[in-house]
Parts: C-alpha cells; sequence; structure tokens
C-alpha cells in the first residue's frame, strides 16, 4: 500500500462512478474500505461530515484520506486522482459538442433527456424536503396534514422562499441567510 | 486572457464554497452565474450539461466546471474552472482532517446545516417551476419528468437509466425531425 497505488483506487472511483455523488459512495466502499484505507465506522462518520460542509462528497473523501495518510500533497494527489477521469472524458465530449448539438437525432434525444433531467431535479428537491420541512415517517405513522409538515421549518421555509422571489438575489446570500435562520430558531 | 482565467477560477471557487446537498444543489447557482448574469450559456445548455454528466463518469460538479470552463476558454477554462470548484473542499476537508475531530457532531454546524438545508430546498423547488417552464414543452415531456421523479423517490433506480430512457423516448417522439 503506497499513495500510487491509493491514487488509482480514487481515479477508479472516478472512472466508474456514474450518477452523481451518492453513486460514488458503494464505489468508494469497494476500492477504498474494504481494502483498508479507512475504518468503515469512519467512514460513516465522512460522509456526514461530506453532507456538513459544501462541496462533492467524493473529492471531501480523497481530500480526507489523502491527507490522513500522507498529508497536504496527498490529500491534492488523491483528489486530482478522482477528478482526472471526469476532466477528460467531459473535455472530449465538450469538444464535440458544439459540432454534434444541431444533429436532428442528438436534439431530439436531449430534448427527452432535458424532460428527465427536470423530474431528477425535482427527486434532489423531495430528498432535500423530506430531511427539512416534510416529515414522512410520522405521516406515515398518522397520516393527517399536521403530521406531514415541521411547522417552524415550514414556516422558515416559507419565508425563505418569499424573500428569494421577492429580491431575487444570488442563491449564496439565501443559503447564508439559512445558515443564521438555522443558528438563530432550529 | 490570465486575468480572465483568474477570474473563472474564484467563480468556481465561490460555487464550490456553497454547494450544500449534492450536485443539482449546484444547478440553481449556475444559472443564476452563467446564464442570468452572464449569458455564456443558455438554460437549454446547462441541462444538456447536467443530462450529459449524469450519463458520464464523475462528479457532476467536476462534470460541469469542465464543460463550462471549456465552453468559455477552451482547455485552460476548463482547467481553472475544474481546480476552482474543487478547491474549497480540498482546504476546509484538510483543516477538519488536520484540526476538528467530530466536526458534525458539533451542536452548531447541525443547527446551521438544517438552516442551510431549507435555503437549498427553496432554490431547489423554485428550480424545478423555472426549469420546468423552460424545458418541459409538451406532455410527452410531462410524463418523462413525471416517470423520472417516481422512479428515483419511490423505487431508488439509477439516474442512468432514466436518461437512457428519456433518450430512447425522444428521438422515437421526434423521431430525428427537426425541432425548434
Amino acid at each position: 500500500m503506497n499513495i500510487l497505488t491509493l491514487c488509482i483506487s480514487f481515479f477508479l472511483t472516478g472512472l466508474f462512478a456514474i450518477g452523481g455523488g451518492l453513486a460514488a459512495i458503494p464505489i468508494m466502499q469497494q476500492f477504498i474500505v474494504d481494502r483498508g484505507w479507512i475504518e468503515p465506522e469512519l467512514f460513516y462518520n465522512m460522509i456526514a461530515v461530506s453532507e456538513s460542509t459544501p462541496g462533492p462528497i467524493g473529492v471531501n473523501m480523497a481530500t480526507y484520506i489523502g491527507f490522513e495518510h500522507y498529508g497536504v500533497l496527498g490529500g491534492i494527489a488523491t483528489t486530482a486522482a478522482l477528478t482526472l477521469p471526469s476532466f477528460v472524458i467531459i473535455l472530449i465530449i465538450a469538444r464535440s459538442y458544439a459540432r454534434f448539438q444541431d444533429n436532428p437525432l442528438v436534439k431530439s434525444g436531449l430534448y427527452g433527456i432535458r424532460a428527465a433531467v427536470c423530474g431528477l431535479i425535482a427527486s434532489a428537491a423531495y430528498s432535500v424536503l423530506s430531511v427539512t420541512v416534510l416529515t414522512p415517517e410520522s405521516f406515515i405513522l398518522a397520516p393527517s396534514l399536521f403530521t406531514l409538515f415541521d411547522f417552524k421549518q415550514l414556516l422558515i421555509y416559507a419565508v425563505i422562499f418569499a424573500l428569494y422571489k421577492i429580491f431575487k438575489k444570488h442563491p449564496i446570500w439565501y443559503i447564508i441567510f439559512g445558515a443564521v435562520c438555522g443558528i438563530a430558531f432550529l | 486572457m490570465l486575468r480572465e482565467l483568474i477570474k473563472l477560477f474564484f467563480i468556481f471557487f465561490r460555487i464550490g464554497a456553497f454547494t450544500f446537498g449534492g450536485g443539482y444543489a449546484m444547478i440553481p447557482i449556475l444559472e443564476r452565474e452563467f446564464v442570468t448574469d452572464r449569458g455564456w450559456i443558455t438554460s437549454e445548455d446547462m441541462l444538456n450539461y447536467v443530462a450529459i454528466g449524469q450519463s458520464t463518469p464523475g462528479i457532476i460538479a467536476v462534470n460541469m466546471a469542465t464543460f463550462i470552463g471549456h465552453r468559455r476558454y477552451g482547455f485552460l477554462g476548463a482547467l481553472f474552472s475544474t481546480v476552482g470548484v474543487i478547491t474549497p473542499s480540498l482546504i476546509i476537508i484538510s483543516i477538519i482532517a488536520a484540526f476538528i475531530s467530530n466536526f458534525s457532531e458539533y451542536i452548531y454546524v447541525q443547527k446551521a446545516l438544517s438552516g442551510i438545508n431549507i435555503a437549498v430546498a427553496v432554490i431547489l423547488t423554485s428550480a424545478v417551476l423555472d426549469l420546468g417552464k423552460k424545458s418541459i414543452c409538451d406532455i410527452v415531456g410531462l410524463a418523462l419528468a413525471i416517470v423520472s421523479f417516481v422512479a428515483v423517490v419511490v423505487f431508488d433506480v439509477n439516474s442512468i437509466w432514466l436518461i437512457l430512457f428519456a433518450l430512447i423516448v425522444g428521438i422515437a417522439v421526434k423521431g430525428g425531425r427537426k425541432t425548434k
């Protein structure tokens, strides 16, 4: 076990994780946890840390494990290894994107895909709603309007939503405001 | 040129520093930065990039940064924006790894995070409404969006299958004819 094999493991994670952050978890489990680079308990702990810090979960995990084993440079090396496959693949696609985007067959395909992506974004919205405003667990136990919502969080949601629609400021301001509300009221 | 590249680096640095809650949460921020404020790409381009990012390997944030950077300034643009988007994580996680144990168990971290999640929920629901209006133009599109939503939320289907399915449906319906 040395830094090269660790980088190769993250490179493979970057190469095989298709479909966003959570898809990377089982792959990291196979290449990183099962090979003893991190204790399983610490791995789950790091998933929690990744959820409470900004940035892609894969990058957070690569930086953490690289840093723990080989210091700052180790963190940089593993992160670079993880991102290299996406970078190269997208570069190749980006070069031909302009040429293919007007092809009628590609256009028809993308018309369908864009609609599906809206559904996927809606599912992301649902999953964050279900850990904040909605309380699906208590709703299943006793279905009613009162058990469906966490009213304190719903109120904060409504306030932020109204501010977002009225002032149309950059989303980052609302994220900062959300953090402040969380510390003050939750 | 170097000046523009450094600026690009910092735009993506800021995006990387504020993307909580996974790759999709980044989309409204990207929309604001590059569609609304700068007009470098259209909403349609952005959803195409998301779709391509979801059906190719790797981290969606990196895919988007590479795509947009390349579109604007070629290879160097892709490089600066990609390094920009991952640098905040690199710094934050290194600091946590070096100095702070049990970071996610601190009460104020948890409180701030609950509030951030609500803001992310607002931003995402609003993005669904906006992007839906722009990119769902008929009943087939609406059906595809609903099927994808249910498949992920209820049946936990990997998004790549849904994108493949939508690709096939799109071609079958439009049949490669000219669309607007």
